[in-house]
């Protein structure tokens, strides 16, 4: 049915556009707003043009976080997006798998803190599992501060996304495998192809679609990642597992600048939008193959 | 039909306006109150605490009929941080609050959030429930601006007898002394100290006081009101003493992984002999490890230090009138209620010290009244990093301390990266 009248139009998706308008875009630019200001919360924001920005550009923290961000998210490409993908090929092609991919999409549903903490208990150098384990078996020399270490707090932060989100990508994975059509595997099997080599050969490059899109999740995801961090570390030690999202909360809830805390917001949000796009574009140049 | 669009155009302009007008008028910020209800906004002091709070309150409404008491509880590390923030600038402010000494009493004055109540807290009887001493930290420029609640050791160091006595070790009264208890406690298999410092502000403490002992208070004050750099000569000295810790293992490998409770629990567990923490380990162990036999001593001298060698370290808390309020005669009136020599035993029942003189009978826990006999023994108290000071000088002296903790960096290379981070800030 054609509209009648624009007005009526205008109309019906006001709503819509209001409630957008509220959360989303008003939000935004009164974020934007105050990131030019010096806000402590209770007197009148003060004008401070750029400096906030010219601040976080030589903050030497917020530009670690980044580096710490992009490791972040690198690591978890390999222990969440490649394990869940191998973690599919594997249980897709072998009978009675429906317990184990149960069992490795539980963590996914279990609340982020609740597993931060439990992990918590399991790095715990004094009453660990994992030291306890380690001692036990007779690798007391491995015994380690697993969380205080700076080498070592990132990489442990990183297996423990890798052990939640690994079954969320299997998952995809999963059902991307479950439209592929037959026949093409069929055929490369009767041609002498082994399972190893349909998966890779075959079954990985027909989702490459899903998988673009299961990166992007997993990238998106890491610029946004906080829970985890500030909660088993909360950017330490000494700030080596600081990311921008942490030190956004401490800037503006601990330290009380609400002006600078905005101003790294934006630019938060400035690099994930970036990120995104030459992601997309990069995407599209190479969006030759069939899509199933 | 004409006429049927103009009106349809109206119904759909009029629910469009009401649907604007609906949201808006969601998001805008109520008028300021004018009622009869008194707002008191505290973190949470737990059910005992707020039974006190409730007779309290029951006496202001009996004394004032047709008002109303309503408390703004959160919990504790919300309100520290951005929670009294917020309910400061709500539609619904309270009239009364609770504040640290220091650095965030000075800052509520400056921003017209505390009311000067020099004379007020006399006419109205406040006064009354107090020696006559009890106002000088809570009070800027000689004016008072808070009505004082408990005063806290925040750091002494906690002892296990029972071990102590076993290995024949006294409490240490020098320092010298305290790091042969240490080797003594670990060439027995014993971790001499826990410390839970994952937050910061446990090492920050403890550590904060050795290097006023070390540097002389008006050093430390100087440095931490950021009058002086903080990798001043006289601060990497201090700092160095941790140094004589961490290079031997005497404190818990843990400690900068673990929150302050997990260092209680190794404590309370065995884990560890001594524990350097403040005056509420009293509560949590009687509560936690009824049957420990703990004692404690204040930090140890340092030989040649600059600090007077008896120093505490403490803060005070309390509650402000908000200088917002328009029921600020109300507010004293409450305060004064929750303050009287009958209230201060029921505080004490509930775990709390407050500073309010009470009865002639007050009675106390043993160990909770030797903190009070320490605050009032008359040594100079020092005021620690993170309640007494701006929060981005204690982050940057505590981030130093536990990497030195870990040994990471040397004192003058932490202390280098502190006063580069406040430089920038």
């Amino acid at each position: 049915m054609k509209p009648t009248s624009k007005f009526g139009v205008l109309v019906l998706v006001a709503p819509a556009v209001l409630i957008y308008g509220f959360a989303v875009v008003a939000p935004f630019v009164g974020t934007l707003g105050l990131s030019l200001t010096r806000w402590n919360g209770f007197n009148l924001p003060e004008f401070a043009g750029a400096a906030n920005f010219s601040r976080a550009f030589h903050d030497k923290i917020f530009i670690s976080s980044f580096g710490h961000v992009t490791f972040y998210i690198v690591a978890t490409l390999f222990v969440e997006v490649l394990f869940g993908l191998i973690l599919s090929g594997f249980l897709s092609s072998h009978r009675f798998m429906g317990f184990p991919r149960v069992a490795l999409f539980i963590p996914v549903m279990l609340p982020m803190v609740v597993i931060a903490v439990l992990w918590g208990a399991v790095f715990n150098p004094d009453y660990g599992v994992l030291n306890a384990a380690m001692g036990s078996l007779g690798f007391e020399g491995m015994q380690k501060v697993w969380l205080g270490d700076p080498k070592l707090a990132l990489p442990a932060i990183c297996l423990v996304s890798g052990w939640i989100f690994s079954g969320f990508y299997m998952a995809i994975f999963n059902a991307a495998f479950a439209r592929l059509p037959t026949d093409v595997i069929e055929s490369a099997r009767l041609d002498g192809a082994g399972e190893f080599r349909v998966f890779w050969r075959i079954k990985v490059p027909m989702i490459r679609q899903v998988t673009s899109v299961a990166i992007l999740l997993c990238i998106t995801g890491g610029i946004q990642g906080f829970d985890l961090f500030y909660v088993m570390t909360n950017g330490g030690p000494y700030n080596t597992t600081e990311v921008p999202t942490t030190y956004m909360v401490k800037s503006v809830f601990r330290d009380m600048e609400i002006g600078y805390g905005s101003a790294l917001s934006v630019l938060l949000t400035v690099v994930g939008l970036v990120v995104a796009i030459v992601f997309r574009t990069v995407q599209k140049s190479r969006q030759t193959e069939v899509e199933y | 039909m004409g006429k049927d669009r103009t009106k349809q155009r109206r119904s759909l302009l009029m629910a469009a306006i009401v649907l604007s007008a609906a949201i808006t008028g969601a998001c805008s910020k109520s008028s300021a109150p004018t009622d009869n209800t008194l707002r008191v906004a505290f973190g949470s002091n737990g059910s005992d605490g707020q039974k006190v709070w409730d007779m309290a309150a029951a006496k202001f409404k009996t004394d004032n009929p047709g008002w109303n008491v309503e408390f703004q509880v959160q919990n504790d590390d919300l309100y520290e941080t951005v929670g009294l923030q917020n309910l400061l600038t709500s539609g619904k402010a309270p009239d009364v609050y609770f504040e640290w000494a220091g650095a965030r009493l000075a800052n509520k004055v400056k921003d017209g959030y505390a009311a000067d109540i020099t004379d007020a807290i006399k006419t109205s009887g406040v006064a009354d429930e107090f020696d006559a001493g009890a106002f000088g930290t809570t009070s800027v420029d000689g004016k008072v601006y808070m009505v004082p609640f408990t005063s806290d050791v925040t750091n002494v160091i906690w002892y296990n007898k029972d071990t102590f006595t076993k290995l024949g070790l006294t409490p240490p009264t020098t320092w010298a002394e305290f790091l042969d208890v240490c080797a003594k406690l670990k060439a027995a298999g014993t971790t001499p100290l826990a410390v839970g410092n994952k937050d910061l502000w446990v090492a920050g403490n403890w550590i904060g006081h050795l290097i006023s002992r070390s540097s002389g208070e008006s050093v430390y004050d100087q440095v931490l009101s950021k009058k002086m750099p903080m990798n001043s000569p006289e601060f990497v000295k201090g700092l160095s003493y941790l140094v004589d810790l961490q290079k031997n293992g005497y404190v818990n490998k843990s400690a900068n992984t673990i929150p302050d409770n997990e260092g209680y629990n190794l404590y309370f567990q065995g884990g560890a002999a001594m524990l350097p923490i403040g005056s509420w380990i009293v509560g949590i162990a009687l509560s936690d490890a009824p049957t420990m036999n703990m004692g404690w001593f204040n930090l140890p001298a340092i030989d040649g230090g600059a600090g007077d060698q008896t120093s505490i370290m403490g803060v005070t808390t309390g509650y402000i009138v908000n200088g917002k309020s328009t029921k600020q005669d109300k507010a004293l009136e409450f305060l004064k209620d929750a303050f009287t020599a009958e209230m201060v035993q029921s505080w004490n029942d509930a775990g709390f010290t407050p500073v309010a003189k009470g009865s002639a009978s007050t009675t106390r826990d043993a160990l909770t009244q030797s903190m009070i006999d320490l605050l009032g023994s008359g040594a100079p108290i020092v005021a620690p990093p993170d309640t007494g000071y701006d929060l981005k000088m204690a982050d940057a002296l505590n981030t130093a301390i536990s990497q030195v903790l870990d040994g990471v960096k040397t004192p003058q290379e932490a202390l280098d990266e502190a006063q580069a981070k406040i430089s920038a800030s």
